[in-house]
């Protein structure tokens, strides 16, 4: 029984561990060390951006807009040294306080007006993103500095050091998810908004909170692309939002809120960015490559759901 | 005596002879013979047997976690047994669908009422079959067909109104005509008066009683034994996921029967009655919110008061504005001599009010939090300031265990998998938790089983004698009596009188409830 | 339909742990050990799949690899400049011969161009150059150039209709982060706009979506009676101008009093047809399969045998429009291939890149 639930619980793994053994059957050149720094370079801007999703998803709601968010702040941030020649810490302080900022108005709306998150953070993403096209007439913002860029293209021997930042974020992530007061008010709040209001927990605070978080984390996201592409545009990461919504329910976040752990947002990122890169490596005609990828992320949420199903079961 | 009551049945059973299950006479409506049923390592129903003749109400008894709401699925079709069968008239149902069994008259009607509350009641009851003229729904015959249907079983509403406006009472009456409508053979009630005012509990009761005359059976599940014996002809108890005793239902006393549920002899706690003056430790004064007030009221130090009256007269709603759930809108409260800011659970916990919900699910506590942190919720014990300590958070529980005697696995434990009486536990340990000055318990041991609700009142007195007072509502006016020092009885929102606890009897507090004319009426005509 | 073949052969490829392995082996051809043995495989990278021109463009690669008994690998951006830089990271790792893209972003691929050269690998542009890096040879259109075409025939019809150059004329301009739609845009704009000032010129964007496109030209048929002209930046979007014509009753064809002037660019199978049939006013060139084809010639005649790619004039008779030139650009070598009018005059010209799809691929453009 326990054997079946660690397994159960741990699914997102094993079918990382498949999903790379079906590509490096098909391509031996999938499991080299090169492409494992590959696979982890692209799971990095992916992994934030599904961090900042699963804060929203935490608490039962949604962040649609982390794409606009990210495209905005790593814009302003452009301009920050484009303009005022701001030097390039304070451009990533002035992004990632962009994104914050943005995150919070979404709170506000969420929380305290009690506008539906779903539809208010995806009018926000139009906004953003319609607002840096109209900016930068739907130019790319070059960013030449060399310490901006330098995490996105930096590296150790022949290592990248950007995954490195993916893994202090989840781990900072962790601490704060799974020991912190606010933390545990965010899975709380959650799990049942009612009974944690009832307990004394500021709750519209936390609800707030959740989003300003998801919009600092999208900040960081909107720093890490623009240094890792080395600019920015407004078509930056058009096709990731629907991959940064399905790695945490891959991962197994609840979409009701309350339930879901960072290490199943770091598997569920690292299983898509595995079918992503896999299929970039694998022979495949492009005319099925979005079919393929679609089957695959089908499968793994049926998976979950079958997870998912046995817990339910276990409490009848 | 109670182990000779069992071992009787325990060896019919062994025999593979229940004591009804063989001998299915044309009588029956229902046998369930000999069901098994296990999840895991854990057997939830061990070779239960029991029959229901036609037109007769059956109670179901036993503790949480007895076994009872598994064999209603079962018997209801909402999940397979692993053995053993179900006969419905002389048909074995045991393999068909839950859909099957519905159109066969088999029904399972759970505490939370299945209506659609934004659909009308005519609506609710003719569903899923709406009478349709060329594929449209045609109205006029539908709200015709739903007002027979009302007329013939007394409920007087319009077949048009919003299900969602009815009472608790009338949403369980809607439930029931829509099953019996169905030509309903059999209905297993779970827990059809929780949460009822003393008077809408008799009259549903004489209306279930009504409908056997039609021929319908009922099995009849209630933590309430009075009830069960005031409406059934039979009961059968479970206890462990077995049958621990079945017979006529008129032969057993109150006492035998608690007896029976819980398997050892558990004594009714009484508080010694505390007459002497106490000094005060909260003062309200003209305090106003939605639905009551203005209300003048000073509790002293360890002293429980009783708040009497119906649902909506006020007692509920001054305990949530003071706990901070419920605006109030003008009025002053002064706990141990201080004004208290109520506009928020947080700030009334701060000023030591303490709440506990009777909606333990939807308001208590988070299903998907372990137990330990249940117990800590909206009060971590912080490291550094932003960190939660765990082994303080520990320890709280360690202390928790064992001054309320929760049974649990391990603090990590989900608090969804605890009983219903651990997980009250949990809650009222919160709340002690925090030192208040004043708990403001609203149905402390609803759907909570004998022993442990006995436990809950043993820890409610234990904190008195600490010196925190308490604001006590309970719907058993047996409970009420044996807790309160003094009650105050509501009336349109405000307090009418007050009743010392001197010479209070039981009657005395229900017939102080019922001075009013009950809700239902008055909202019906 | 080729696509059926090659599903079949990725399907047991996927399926089939055999062929598999021989899959492997072409790309294992490729692997580190392929620096001095140059590797079988063409990469190719496009930002959209999605419209026919990109289809050809891929299609044209194909054929071209083919012929040269090279392997072909495919990838598709969908839009996203990051997907593209994505799949330009992990087809570089693969060190194919060469790396051929169109750009969805001219600046976001420059520092790959630095990885590629690091990992010798040439790389090669089409339709959409870089703004810098080191890209071995680009193959361009003058995209701004057929926009200004468009605008002085628009002004020419106009002045034959009226005397002079005046009227109104709808741009439904295309998607803005695609660089070549802006391009046109405001080469077609710019010229009406400074040289023809009695031109009214109403700009309302289509996005890129045939939806968008019907209703934005149906609802400014409605407004304007009068309307003179439609210029549509790409014939993708004609059909739903045309649709829009014909239900209002407004399509009619050249020549006729009431005919509503029609420009665009591309000169697709479909405008082709239309021109043949005199249903569009002028439609402007490019030429897809000479792109690729091109860039494929420069690199393996020149790149890949350690020279530079020389500038000066380029002739080529294999194309209609035969003579182009090779400049200096930013990110290298530089190819621009100039826009001619399709007429009814060259219409059959065997050397239309429409003609090439239409009667030697045997391609339609319309499913079904």
């Amino acid at each position: 029984m326990n054997g079946r639930k660690f397994l159960l619980d741990n699914v997102v793994w094993i079918l990382i561990i498949v999903f790379s053994l079906l590509a490096g059957v098909l391509n031996p050149f999938f499991l080299s060390e090169g492409n494992l720094q590959n696979v982890l370079v692209q799971a990095t801007t992916l992994g934030v951006l599904v961090l900042a999703v699963s804060f929203t998803l935490l608490i039962g709601e949604i962040d649609l807009s982390v794409i606009g968010n990210l495209v905005f702040s790593g814009m302003i941030g452009a301009y920050a040294m484009q303009e005022y020649g701001a030097h390039w810490t304070v451009a990533v302080a002035v992004t990632v306080l962009t994104g914050t900022l943005i995150g919070a108005v979404n709170g506000y709306f969420v929380s305290y007006m009690r506008m539906n998150s779903l539809i208010a953070t995806l009018a926000m993403g139009l906004f953003l993103q319609g607002a840096v096209l109209g900016a930068t007439q739907a130019r790319t913002l070059v960013i030449a500095d060399e310490g901006y860029g330098y995490i996105g293209s930096a590296t150790i021997g022949t290592w990248p050091i950007m995954p490195v930042a993916l893994f202090v974020i989840y781990l900072a992530a962790h601490v704060v998810l799974a020991y912190s007061a606010w933390g545990r008010n965010l899975y709380a709040t959650g799990g049942n908004r009612r009974a944690a209001h009832a307990a004394g927990i500021n709750v519209r605070r936390v609800r707030l909170s959740a989003f300003a978080a998801a919009g600092f984390l999208a900040g960081l996201a909107g720093f890490l692309y623009a240094s890792y592409l080395g600019g920015v545009s407004v078509t930056v990461g058009s096709t990731t939002l629907l991959y940064a919504v399905a790695a945490p329910v891959i991962g197994g976040v609840s979409l009701l809120g309350g339930r879901g752990r960072v290490l199943g947002m770091l598997g569920g990122t690292l299983l898509i960015t595995v079918i992503q890169t896999g299929l970039q490596l694998i022979n495949v005609s492009a005319y099925y490559i979005q079919m393929i990828g679609g089957a695959m992320i089908l499968l793994a949420i049926a998976v979950d759901a079958f997870r998912v199903r046995g817990e339910e079961q276990e409490s009848v | 005596m109670t182990q000779s009551d069992r071992e009787p049945t325990e060896g019919a059973r062994r025999a593979g002879e229940g004591l009804f299950a063989p001998a299915p006479s044309d009588r029956s409506v229902l046998v369930v013979d000999n069901v098994f049923k296990t999840y895991g390592p854990v057997s939830v129903l061990d070779g239960v047997s029991l029959a229901v003749p036609k037109g007769a109400i059956h109670g179901l008894l036993g503790k949480n976690g007895a076994g009872k709401s598994t064999l209603s699925n079962v018997i209801a079709g909402f999940t397979r047994a692993d053995a053993g069968s179900i006969l419905l008239a002389g048909e074995d149902v045991s393999s068909l669908t839950l859909t099957a069994r519905k159109k066969r008259g088999l029904h399972l009607l759970s505490q939370h009422s299945e209506i659609f509350e934004d659909l009308s009641i005519g609506e609710n009851l003719l569903l899923p079959n709406l009478p349709r003229r060329r594929s449209l729904i045609d109205w006029g015959k539908l709200h015709r067909q739903a007002s027979l249907l009302l007329e013939s079983h007394a409920m007087q509403v319009s077949s048009r109104r919003r299900a969602g406006d009815l009472n608790a009472s009338d949403r369980r009456r809607l439930a029931i005509i829509k099953a019996v409508a169905g030509d309903a053979r059999l209905i297993i009630l779970d827990e059809p008066t929780a949460g009822l005012a003393a008077r809408e509990r008799q009259h549903l009761l004489e209306w279930v009683e009504a409908l056997t005359a039609g021929g319908t059976s009922f099995i009849y599940i209630s933590h309430h034994n009075d009830e069960v014996r005031q409406l059934c002809s039979e009961y059968t108890v479970l206890r462990d996921g077995k049958v621990a005793a079945s017979g006529a239902a008129g032969s057993l006393s109150a006492d035998g029967m608690a007896r029976l549920i819980t398997g050892s002899d558990v004594k009714e706690f009484r508080r010694e009655g505390q007459m002497a003056p106490k000094p005060p430790i909260v003062e309200i004064s003209d305090l106003c919110f939605p639905g009551g007030g203005p209300v003048e009221l000073t509790v002293g130090r360890g002293e429980i008061v009783g708040l009497v009256g119906l649902l909506g007269e006020g007692p509920q709603e001054l305990l949530r504005t003071l706990g901070g759930l419920l605006p109030a809108t003008s009025g002053r409260v002064l706990v141990d001599g201080r004004p208290a800011r109520i506009d928020s659970p947080g700030h009334s916990l701060a000023a030591g009010i303490a709440y506990l919900t009777h909606d333990r699910i939807g308001e208590g506590h988070v299903a998907s939090m372990s137990i330990a942190e249940n117990l800590s919720l909206g009060n971590w014990p912080r490291r550094a300031g932003w960190m939660i300590s765990r082994s303080s958070m520990l320890g709280r529980m360690r202390q928790a265990r064992a001054a309320m005697d929760v049974v649990m696995d391990t603090p990590d434990q989900e608090i969804r998998k605890l009983s219903g009486g651990n997980q009250q536990k949990i809650l009222l340990g919160r709340l002690l938790e925090r030192n208040p000055a004043i708990l403001l318990l609203d149905e402390p041991t609803i759907g909570v089983d004998v022993a442990a609700k006995e436990h809950i009142h043993r820890l409610i007195d234990d904190a008195t004698r600490r010196g925190v007072a308490v604001l006590l509502i309970a719907q058993d006016p047996d409970e009420m009596q044996r807790l309160v020092d003094r009650v105050v009885v509501f009336s349109k929102g405000r307090i009418e009188r007050s009743l010392s606890a001197e010479g209070l009897t039981a009657d005395a507090i229900a017939d102080a409830r019922s001075l009013r004319k009950p809700m239902t009426e008055r909202r019906t005509t | 339909m080729p696509n059926i073949m090659d599903f079949r052969l990725n399907r047991r490829a996927l399926l089939a742990g055999a062929a598999a392995t021989a899959a492997a082996g072409v790309m294992a051809g490729s692997g580190p050990a392929g620096a001095q043995e140059l590797s079988k495989v063409v990469a190719w990278e496009t930002p959209y799949l999605g419209f026919f021109f990109f289809v050809v463009l891929q299609e044209a690669l194909k054929r071209k690899a083919e012929s040269l008994g090279l392997q072909f690998v495919g990838k598709d951006a969908n839009g996203d400049s990051n997907a593209q830089v994505n799949d330009w990271n992990s087809l570089l790792l693969q060190k194919p011969r060469y790396l051929i893209s169109d750009a969805l972003d001219s600046e976001l691929l420059i520092p790959l161009t630095k990885k590629a050269r690091s990992l010798g690998v040439p790389v090669g542009m089409v339709d959409t150059p870089l703004t810098g890096g080191t890209v071995a040879a680009s193959v361009t259109f003058d995209n701004r150039q057929s926009g200004v075409m468009a605008a002085e025939k628009t002004a020419e019809l106009l002045t034959r209709k009226y005397g002079s150059p005046k009227g109104s004329v709808l741009n439904n301009y295309g998607s803005l982060t695609a660089v070549a739609l802006r391009n046109r845009k405001e080469g077609f704009e710019e010229t009406l706009k400074s040289k023809y000032k009695d031109i009214e010129v109403i700009s309302r964007p289509q996005n890129n979506q045939h939806d968008e496109a019907l209703a934005v030209v149906s609802a400014t048929l409605r407004e304007r009676p009068d309307l003179d002209a439609i210029h549509m930046p790409t014939d993708i979007f004609v059909v739903d101008a045309r649709k829009a014509m014909e239900t209002q009753k407004r399509l009619f064809p050249v020549g006729h009093e009431k005919h509503i002037i029609l420009t665009s660019i591309d000169a697709s199978p479909n405008a082709l047809e239309w021109v043949k049939a005199g249903e569009i006013d002028a439609d402007i060139a490019q030429d897809p399969i000479a792109y690729v084809e091109i860039v494929v010639d420069l690199l393996e005649q020149y790149t890949l045998k350690g020279q530079p790619v020389p500038t000066g004039p380029y002739e080529n008779k294999k194309y209609f429009w035969e003579k182009g030139m090779i400049a200096d650009s930013p990110s290298g070598p530089l190819l621009t291939i100039p826009p001619y009018f399709l007429t009814k005059e060259n219409a059959d010209d065997p050397r239309h890149w429409a003609n090439v799809v239409t009667k030697v691929w045997k391609m339609e453009q319309n499913a079904g």
